[in-house]
């Protein structure tokens, strides 16, 4: 009877540890973002960019952008929380605008266009993958170094 | 008949058996992947003559019951002392060897009294002990060789004109002069005659005092200290004498070395040489309180065939230099599996 | 009660030793008080929870657990997969943490039963099987991860294809814990949230010792025939403390490398076990007694030394090298003294009881 009991709390324990660890990958996701000022055309009208638009994540400023400019920010989670802070034309007061955009999962960097953004195109109009430059990796081999537990010199 | 089968099997025990096999794998194989086997034989003769006498300074205090000796660096550094006076001194060719062993001989000695007697308060806990003795005194003397007044313009760092190098070359010195000793070449099969000849002589004094009344007096103690205390041994006379003993052969072994390889290697050196050691004879055999010359043979030569062959045929097999950690799992898992061996615990008591 | 100090003196010899070491070194240094401070809040925050990991096995009687480097390589293969599924911040912390309980179990049951088999020499044991588990790690990380082992970023597979790379960067997991909430206390940052992960475990600690299994470890650690008398499974009880220590130590690891912020896929977890253990005994642990109040005596007066030493080997010989080899030199004198100082009071117990039995023949 006791033993079904321990089996019981054992199997619980287990449960929650893997379901915690699905929330930790779902919350956890990181994403590298990058945001394009950059004029494009939605349902066939072309709009241009703002003179000025102010990226805020959490209340931080990571991008300031021109037009034409790209910045980059990073997020942890499956909604990215962006405020931007829109100057329209020089001399315009600026607006700020709040977004909770949603991140494809499989995408480790998010490219998002902000005049897509701004002017309610469609979803995957405005967000497409980052896909870095073919790397220039250098081609030698790294040289890993192993022994027994290479006794001293503590690291640090 | 099967039964008997079982016991050879089980005396021999299975990890060895698997090492075995798969050395005999690598010798097979050695020939398709187009390795040159006596290329390969001159490599394992040559490792062979370099680590045997290090091997063999295991014996005495396995003998003695004080366990495998993880202290080997303190007997390695009194070999280094050695080395380094006599060049320091001057000497060169064949009789810096003479001096180096000549000056190694009273430090091995006050070192081996002082470690003997430590172990002596410490009984049942000396494999731990030896372990961290090594590492301090290794440690201790990293700073020693930056502050010992050595001059000699061959040792010290050139800029700076104190403090000795890391790698020392024994051209001019000693380097090779046991394996160029009677060297016997076939072909590409060189065979370092001078250097195993040294080992044989060094075994066979072991096997000779083994057999004196001191020497059965020592494995009567490792077997069954309180019979051997009862039968009127000084006990702790005799273990202290065993690791005398174990120091000195390890300083000899260390020049041994050194004279094969070509460099004296100081500082940390020391720090991983006693396990390849301490694994080689638990390859060829032994046990925590069991050992003979034997088993020294088979384990380096077991041991060292692994460190040799593996890079050369694994490399030409799967491109993948897998050898490094094949030796550290090797080495380490023997010693693992004598430590944890029951049956071994009390020989005979 | 009189105060005896020559008892007292005896007692703690070698804290007080590294006092004065330190008391010697320190204005030799010439390093600020504020810098001193600092260096020693992120040391404790970094080392503590390894340090404690090591207390269980000492109350279970089976010495110190050089076995703790297997919970420290089941935390870095737990942060390599969650480097590489790019899951950061504190969800990635705690995910690796769940991702290291499963191998640290395992690895713990492996080093628990290969101790039972070699009772009286568990010390030298733990010790080989870190060796010895760390050539397999690297067989796992160097060569199965890639091939066998879906890894999905080149970013941290070396450039051959398979195997991880010398160093993974923890960039988006560092110090997410640290900075959590991070209050400045006369210059010198505290970082609340793992301190209070490390009080935690403490009171953890404490009140386990308190359960009917610390009871049991704690009469295990004492007398294991006596124990075994009373109806208490001695070999379970002691993989069991085996086990908690590794996955303690599997935690810690991961909290020590979220500190640094990358992992040295080869090299982290060498020395880790060496110098917790070190810094254990600085505090005045012993081989079969250490407290919570060990642990911390131990990382201030050990760090404190760590990091003066070099500096005021430095300025007393003129050689930079000295002082390495100084603190390496301490740190390995103080293993060896404090086995030696163990050994040598078994032994002698042990000879005691021998003479009495003699006596009553």
């Amino acid at each position: 009877m006791k033993n079904n009991k321990h089996i019981l709390y054992k199997i619980i324990v287990v449960v929650v540890l893997v379901a915690i660890c699905f929330i930790m990958i779902y919350i956890g996701r990181g994403h590298t973002l990058y945001f394009d000022n950059k004029g494009m055309e939605v349902n066939g009208t072309y709009y241009n960019p703002p003179y000025r638009v102010k990226v805020l994540i959490k209340g931080k400023e990571v991008a300031n952008l021109k037009d034409g400019d790209r910045g980059m920010g990073i997020w942890i989670g499956p909604k990215a929380h962006l405020e931007l802070e829109v100057t329209k034309e020089r001399g315009v007061a600026k607006e700020n605008i709040k977004y909770d955009l949603p991140l494809p999962r499989k995408y480790d960097g998010v490219v998002i266009n902000l005049v897509g953004l701004l002017n309610v195109a469609n979803y995957d109009e405005y967000i497409s993958e980052f896909i870095p430059l073919a790397t220039v990796t250098n081609s030698e081999d790294e040289e890993v170094v192993i022994d027994d537990l290479g006794e001293l010199g503590f690291g640090e | 008949m099967q039964d008997r089968l079982k016991n050879i099997i089980r005396d021999f025990g299975v990890p060895r058996l698997i090492i075995l096999c798969f050395l005999l794998l690598l010798f097979i194989l050695a020939p398709f992947v187009g390795a040159d086997l006596p290329t390969q034989f001159t490599n394992l003769f040559n490792r062979f003559s370099w680590n045997a006498v290090l091997v063999l300074a295991m014996v005495p205090m396995i003998h003695s019951g004080c366990g495998l000796n993880f202290g080997l660096p303190f007997g390695i550094i009194a070999g280094l002392l050695g080395g380094t006076i006599s060049i320091e001194l001057g000497f060169t060719g064949a009789m810096s060897f003479v001096m180096a062993i000549a000056f190694a001989t009273p430090f091995a000695i006050i070192f081996g009294f002082l470690y003997g007697v430590l172990l002596n308060h410490i009984k049942g806990g000396e494999m731990m002990v030896a372990t961290y003795v090594g590492f301090s005194a290794v440690s201790f003397m990293c700073m020693m060789w930056l502050l010992l007044p050595y001059h000699s313009p061959t040792m010290v760092w050139g800029y700076e004109g104190k403090g000795l190098r890391t790698t020392i070359s024994l051209e001019g010195f000693y380097d090779k002069v046991l394996s160029r000793f009677l060297e016997i070449r076939i072909g590409n099969l060189v065979f370092p005659t001078g250097a195993i000849l040294f080992f044989v002589l060094l075994s066979f004094l072991m096997w000779c005092f083994l057999k004196t009344k001191t020497g059965t007096a020592m494995t009567a103690v490792g077997s069954n200290p309180i019979f051997a205390k009862a039968s009127g041994v000084n006990v702790d006379k005799i273990r202290t004498l065993s690791v005398i003993m174990s120091t000195w052969l390890a300083a000899i072994g260390i020049l041994i070395y050194e004279q094969g390889f070509g460099f004296i290697q100081l500082y940390m050196a020391p720090f991983n040489m006693a396990l390849p050691a301490v694994s080689a004879i638990l390859i060829g055999g032994a046990t925590v309180n069991k050992a003979s010359i034997a088993n020294v043979v088979i384990g380096t030569l077991l041991f060292q065939g692994i460190v040799t062959m593996t890079p050369t045929v694994m490399n030409s097999m799967i491109h993948m230099d897998m050898s490094e950690v094949i030796r550290i799992i090797v080495s380490n898992g023997m010693i693992l599996y004598a430590l944890t061996r029951k049956n071994d615990d009390r020989r005979g008591a | 009660m009189k105060f005896n100090l020559k008892k007292f003196l005896a007692d703690n010899s070698v804290p007080i030793m590294f006092i004065i070491i330190c008391i010697i070194c320190i204005p030799l240094s010439g390093f600020s008080t504020s810098y001193l401070l600092n260096e020693i809040v992120t040391r404790i925050v970094r080392n503590a929870f390894l340090i404690l990991s090591l207390l269980i096995p000492i109350m279970a009687g089976m010495g110190l657990n050089f076995g703790m480097t297997l919970g420290a390589m089941a935390g870095e293969i737990a942060l390599i997969f969650t480097s590489d599924w790019q899951i950061w911040g504190i969800p990635g912390v705690v995910l690796a943490m769940i991702l290291s309980i499963p191998i640290s179990i395992l690895l713990g049951t492996l080093c628990g039963n290969l101790l039972n088999k070699s009772r009286g020499r568990e010390m030298i044991t733990s010790y080989i099987i870190s060796f010895f588990i760390n050539g397999i790690y690297q067989l796992v990380v160097l060569y199965m991860m890639g091939p066998i082992i879906p890894i999905i970023h080149q970013s941290i597979k070396l450039p051959r294809g398979y195997g991880i790379r010398n160093t993974v960067s923890l960039l988006n997991l560092r110090q997410s814990i640290d900075n959590l909430i991070s209050i400045n206390i006369l210059g010198v940052k505290v970082p609340v949230v793992s301190f209070l992960i490390i009080i935690a475990l403490c009171l953890f600690i404490v009140w386990f010792t308190k359960t009917k299994l610390g009871q049991d470890m704690r009469a295990v650690g004492q007398n294991m025939e006596v124990a075994r008398a009373a109806g208490i499974n001695v070999e379970r009880t002691r993989v069991l403390s085996i086990i908690m220590s590794t996955v303690l130590a599997g935690f810690g690891m991961i909290l020590y490398l979220q500190n640094m912020g990358n992992i040295a896929t080869y090299s982290s977890h060498s020395q880790i076990g060496m110098f917790c253990i070190a810094a254990l005994l600085v505090g005045g642990a012993t081989v079969d007694k250490a407290s919570i109040g060990n642990v911390f005596l131990g990382v201030i007066l050990f760090h404190l030394m760590f990091i003066v030493a070099p500096k005021a080997g430095t300025v007393i010989t003129g050689d930079s090298m000295i002082g390495e080899y100084f603190r390496v030199f301490i740190s390995y004198g103080v293993i060896t003294l404090a086995l030696v100082m163990y050994e040598a009071k078994k032994h002698k117990k042990k000879k005691m009881a021998e003479g009495d039995d003699n006596e009553k023949q």
